[in-house]
């Protein structure tokens, strides 16, 4: 009888034992994963499914995207126009870079856990049990999107799945899941120095006085870059890191606002107008947009005027009345310029310019914000020959600068 | 008459009629409801009603982003949803007192020649079975077991056209009269009151679902 107890005792031991090395297995597995697409700083590890489940339940709740996801995820009529029209399909031909498809992997999931005909009839309606591949399958799948729109701008049903790929985006970055590059930015501007290319105060002043000097020595010019002007009527912001690699453009800016008699300032507590909440985060989107704003209240501008970049324009027009704090008039600096160049406040010399030139409609500021035409008035009004090229406009292929572009580099590096 | 024609003939397709409008009119107050939080609207866009209904009327009639980007499929559903349409419209001026057999015949026969084509073209082509599930198939299924329990109706069973008139103007005028006793008519009328239930829950709501897509996403204009 003693044996036999022992011998129980014994048994329950040796599975204990066993269940602890499961879970230290399980724990070493789970401590191995690795994300081959692109770095990802501090992944939740743990109850990955469930927990993309309930964020994805509570997206559904947000008063903002309960009756939009009703609507996209249950009209697709499954044509694939949008596979013509995505430029990453029509490169790669690989299933995993099929809009539909890819919108797919989110509607399974929503079909599964939140409709009746999912939770009864499973895959016969396209539901299915998300499993961890499917996190990492949906990893990969939604960040080789560019959310360009292009295909909705084709889909006869208007459904845009570059705003499924960003509610995707969105439910896992709650689970930390995104790149490096945007993580580390944002954390940058948020926590860090205040600017997504980490430039100090200091510098960033002695940038501003650089380029004053290098546009007096190129064009002979004093031309200001104005900063900290309380009551100004425009507080222009641009990328940060414009700064670093793109002078030309901010001297051109410099130029064209100070010739168009433009009442302008930058502002030296905040200066950076990028802003890639947008591409995984709506809570990063709305706190890294309220400082923008928060500068622009500080020095008490009428308007802010956003530089080149399309993807800053269009959180700050299309976000500010969503999260802001403030509201201001927004308009991107080529807005500006062109109503410059029309109204005879700017004259440019096209002469000067003798190449043929063309333009290459950005995503954001044409489909996103309509932006058609003042870009084409500047450069029409800066060269002798200027020609369109083709496709152009609305059906622009994507420039992949930002969303596209940023993944890219990060997924050549670890593959 | 047995019990399943008296469901099938008389119980269920006030059922049906119910379940299908009162979706529909729940899904469209819900849609109407969709407050305009997040701006994602898509340039360019028609910005006048008369532009933004020349552009749906293409769209409708035409299917012409299907057929700039995928012409095999737009063939078949293009041909497919006119059939649909033939088939309406056989059916009120049925119901009016003109029988045009001819219209009937030709809409039921695209009814099964177009679901076979998409079918092949879903199964066939890797890029098309990648997105589509067997809800896809089921849907053109039902469409296309509507097509030949019709034909076979005609053909074979040959039921009174005055008789079927007689039983639709009494379900309209609500007296109701003994439904025909043609199995291949029941059985037609089960999957059409099928699909009138299964209609406004399914995937086929992108008829409604269409436009607020546009009017209220896509074409809302923050520009200004």
């Amino acid at each position: 009888m003693q044996q036999t107890t022992e011998r129980k005792e014994k048994n329950i031991e040796n599975n204990k034992n066993n269940q602890r090395k499961e879970q230290v297995k399980n724990a070493t597995v789970v401590q191995k994963r690795q994300y081959p697409f692109f770095a990802i700083e501090n992944p939740v590890e743990e109850n990955r499914v469930s927990v993309f489940v309930k964020t994805l339940g509570a997206v559904l709740k947000d008063e903002k995207y309960k009756l939009l996801l009703d609507l996209y995820l249950n009209t697709c009529a499954s044509c694939n126009s949008c596979a013509d029209q995505c430029h990453l399909y029509q490169t790669t031909h690989e299933q995993k870079d099929l809009p539909a498809y890819r919108s797919n992997q989110l509607r399974s999931v929503y079909k599964r856990y939140y409709t009746t005909s999912g939770k009864l009839l499973g895959r016969l309606v396209g539901a299915r049990d998300l499993q961890e591949s499917d996190i990492d399958a949906m990893i990969e799948s939604f960040y080789r999107c560019t959310m360009c729109r292009r295909c909705a701008v084709e889909c006869p049903m208007g459904v845009d799945n570059a705003l499924l790929t960003r509610i995707g985006r969105c439910v896992l970055g709650e689970l930390n899941l995104a790149p490096k590059n945007f993580t580390i930015s944002t954390s940058q501007q948020l926590e860090g120095i205040g600017n997504t290319s980490a430039i100090p105060k200091g510098a960033f002043i002695d940038t501003l006085d650089f380029l004053q000097d290098e546009i007096k020595d190129m064009t002979g010019y004093n031309v200001e870059f104005p900063r900290d002007k309380a009551g100004a009527e425009y507080l222009f912001i641009a990328p940060v890191s414009d700064y670093i690699v793109e002078a030309d453009t901010l001297m051109g800016t410099a130029m064209a606002l100070q010739f168009a008699g433009a009442d302008w300032t930058i502002g030296t507590e905040y200066y950076d107008a990028i802003n890639y909440g947008l591409f995984y985060s709506d809570k990063i989107t709305s706190d890294i947009l309220n400082k923008l704003l928060a500068e622009a209240q500080r020095l008490k501008v009428k308007k802010i005027l956003i530089g080149e970049c399309g993807h800053a324009t269009k959180v700050v027009k299309l976000f500010m009345d969503l999260f802001g704090k403030h509201k201001f008039e927004v308009q991107n600096v080529m807005e500006y310029t062109a109503k410059a160049v029309e109204q005879g406040r700017l004259k440019i010399n096209p002469t000067v310019n003798k190449d043929i030139v063309t333009y290459h409609d950005p995503c954001n500021l044409g489909r996103g914000l309509g932006v058609f035409e003042a870009p084409r008035t500047i450069v029409r009004a800066a060269a002798k020959h200027f020609v369109e090229m083709f496709p152009n406009r609305e059906r622009t292929t994507a420039a992949a600068a930002g969303e596209a572009g940023l993944r890219c580099r990060t997924c050549m590096s670890s593959e | 008459m047995n019990i399943i024609g008296f469901l099938i003939g008389l119980v269920i397709p006030y059922l049906a009629v119910t379940v299908f409008a009162v979706s529909i009119f729940l899904r469209i107050k819900r849609w109407l409801m969709m407050p305009h939080l997040l701006k994602w609207s898509l340039y360019p866009m028609p910005l006048h009603y008369t532009g933004q209904i020349g552009y749906m009327l293409k769209e409708i009639l035409s299917f012409k982003s299907v057929f700039r980007n995928n012409r095999s499929l737009w063939a078949g559903g293009w041909i497919f949803h006119i059939g649909m349409a033939l088939i309406a419209f056989w059916f009120v001026t049925f119901v009016l007192g003109f029988h045009t057999g001819i219209l009937l015949r030709i809409g039921l026969s695209i009814l099964i020649i177009m679901p076979a084509y998409i079918t092949l073209i879903r199964a066939l082509n890797t890029k098309m079975r990648a997105i589509s599930s067997p809800l896809e198939y089921f849907n053109l299924l039902i469409f296309m077991s509507i097509g030949i329990l019709g034909i076979l109706m005609i053909t074979y069973a040959k039921p009174d056209p005055t008789i079927i008139r007689q039983y639709f103007i009494g379900m309209i005028s609500l007296h109701p009269v003994r439904p025909p006793a043609s199995p291949f008519f029941l059985s037609m009328l089960g999957i059409t009151e099928f699909f009138m239930i299964y209609f406004p829950n399914s995937r086929t709501l992108h008829m409604v679902s269409k436009y607020f897509t546009f009017h209220k996403v896509s074409w809302e204009d923050h520009s200004a």
